[in-house]
């Protein structure tokens, strides 16, 4: 892994009126690691990682990819909100795969892989259709290139998601819980795909509540509470030798249901 | 009866086509400013939004015809004189732009927001997630209410002919005054305006199957 930090997240602060999301974050993730977030619901990993490609804007704090500072500028001290298309390009950089799937229901499978290709990459035609092709294939969807999400199960779902985003070829990918709204079934095939990922070399960070998943493909496991990080390591560590208190009591939690 | 019917249709012609032109005028152009009110609405700054409700709330809670009578007679004294056609056009354009823009913000708007998180995700700039992912989809959703604001239209054409434009219920009063065959003429003018209205209703239905996703 390259000695500078593909991610650096720098006393991230994020406000929702009163109530503080995320208290002073500080994470780096190298190139090439997989990084779970594990946590209680509301301890602000899916809004940690909408900031990272500026879904959710963020009051005090930095983040930078690659150095360069995702949705701000800063002259003379100062935060200076970066234009639009800036903030799209820089999107582009980071792909993101939601709980909920989020294809567009009006394009097929194919359509979904291609439209940033074509839109945002600039490629031809001809060009995206065989990139997106050839992902939907990787993802095991070569046969489905002309179904509609609402033709498809909820983990093909997930699989084009994941393709519509790698087939941008971001620099990092950001899973937020990708098999929370599947079926027992289903969350198989998706895990498979994202282990794929993560064996080739990409770079993600993965909220996630497959504790299997985070112990056996992640390099580190990060865990936290009420919006700040409170332990991480690798996973043997954050998992069999927890220590803190909050994780312990987690864990425990997570055990008992199990 | 026929015979009378045949000697008058060149007339009644000449005021469907006047009936069908203001009504696409007024279709197309409060259809551009109900789309730019609706996105001004939702996504403008707060000043533009003030504006537009603004706007939109004032020309619904006005009649028709006071904006018509409004325009066509009291403009001049502003210096400036429309026709009394493009009076006419003028104001339904107006109501049919704030009309067309609550539609219009009430489609975009229950689109999911998963959806424009999704396309930005992917770097799709702001106009991109509008044209390729958003309003592509609140189409589906727009149409039956827009349906319904173009039949209002075509139904409320109807009043230009109180400034003297010579369009379907105008030619029919022309042709009444002369035949005093009111209920014949007058039945003959409503069957076109059901005629094109229906129409309407049944080429939206066709739309709203085409843009609809399940």
């Amino acid at each position: 892994m390259a000695d500078a930090p593909l991610i650096a997240l720098q006393g991230l602060e994020k406000r929702f009126g009163e109530a503080r999301i995320l208290r002073g974050v500080d994470l780096e993730v190298a190139r090439g690691e997989v990084v779970a977030i594990i946590g209680p619901s509301g301890s602000g990993k899916t809004t940690l990682l909408r900031c990272i490609n500026f879904l959710e804007d963020f009051q005090q704090g930095r983040i930078l990819v690659e150095g360069e500072t995702v949705g701000y500028r800063e002259e003379g001290g100062r935060r200076v909100k970066r234009a639009d298309a800036d903030i799209a390009r820089m999107r582009a950089h980071a792909g993101m795969v939601f709980q909920s799937f989020n294809l567009f229901p009006h394009m097929d499978a194919l359509g979904n892989v291609r439209l940033g290709l074509t839109e945002v990459r600039g490629m031809k035609q001809a060009a995206a259709r065989e990139h997106a092709t050839a992902w939907l294939e990787r993802v095991g969807l070569g046969g489905k290139l002309s179904a509609y999400p609402s033709q498809l199960s909820g983990g093909q779902q997930q699989r084009v998601a994941i393709a519509r985003a790698v087939a941008m070829e971001p620099k990092v990918m950001l899973f937020d819980e990708a098999t929370s709204a599947l079926d027992p079934e289903l969350v198989g095939e998706v895990l498979s795909v994202m282990a794929d990922l993560a064996r080739s070399g990409m770079t993600m960070l993965v909220v996630t509540h497959e504790m299997r998943f985070a112990r056996e493909v992640a390099h580190r496991v990060v865990f936290m509470d009420q919006g700040a990080i409170v332990e991480q390591g690798p996973p043997a560590q954050v998992f069999d030798d927890p220590r803190s208190e909050r994780l312990r009591q987690f864990l425990g939690h997570l055990s008992a249901r199990l | 009866m026929i015979d009378l019917v045949v000697a008058s249709a060149p007339l009644i012609g000449r005021g469907l086509l006047v009936t069908l032109g203001v009504s696409l005028a007024v279709l197309v152009l409060g259809s551009l400013v109900g789309l730019a009110g609706g996105l001004c609405l939702l996504y403008g700054s707060r000043a533009l939004q003030w504006g537009v409700r603004i706007y939109v709330d004032a020309l619904r809670g006005i009649p028709h015809l006071v904006l018509i009578f409004a325009i066509f007679y009291g403009f001049p004294a502003l210096g400036l004189q429309l026709s009394a056609i493009a009076a006419g056009i003028v104001a339904l354009s107006l109501f049919c732009g704030a009309h067309v823009a609550e539609v219009v913000r009430g489609a975009v708007a229950s689109i999911p927001r998963g959806q424009a998180d999704a396309a930005a995700a992917i770097g799709l700039a702001f106009r991109d997630r509008l044209r390729h992912v958003i309003l592509p989809q609140a189409v589906g959703r727009f149409l039956p209410a827009w349906v319904n604001t173009a039949v209002e239209i075509v139904k409320s054409s109807s009043l230009v002919s109180l400034v003297s434009v010579v369009d379907l219920t105008m030619a029919t009063q022309q042709i009444v005054g002369r035949t005093r065959e009111a209920l014949l003429f007058y039945g003959v003018a409503a069957l076109l305006y059901f005629a094109i209205n229906f129409s309407l209703s049944l080429m939206g239905r066709q739309l709203e199957r085409r843009y609809s996703h399940g």
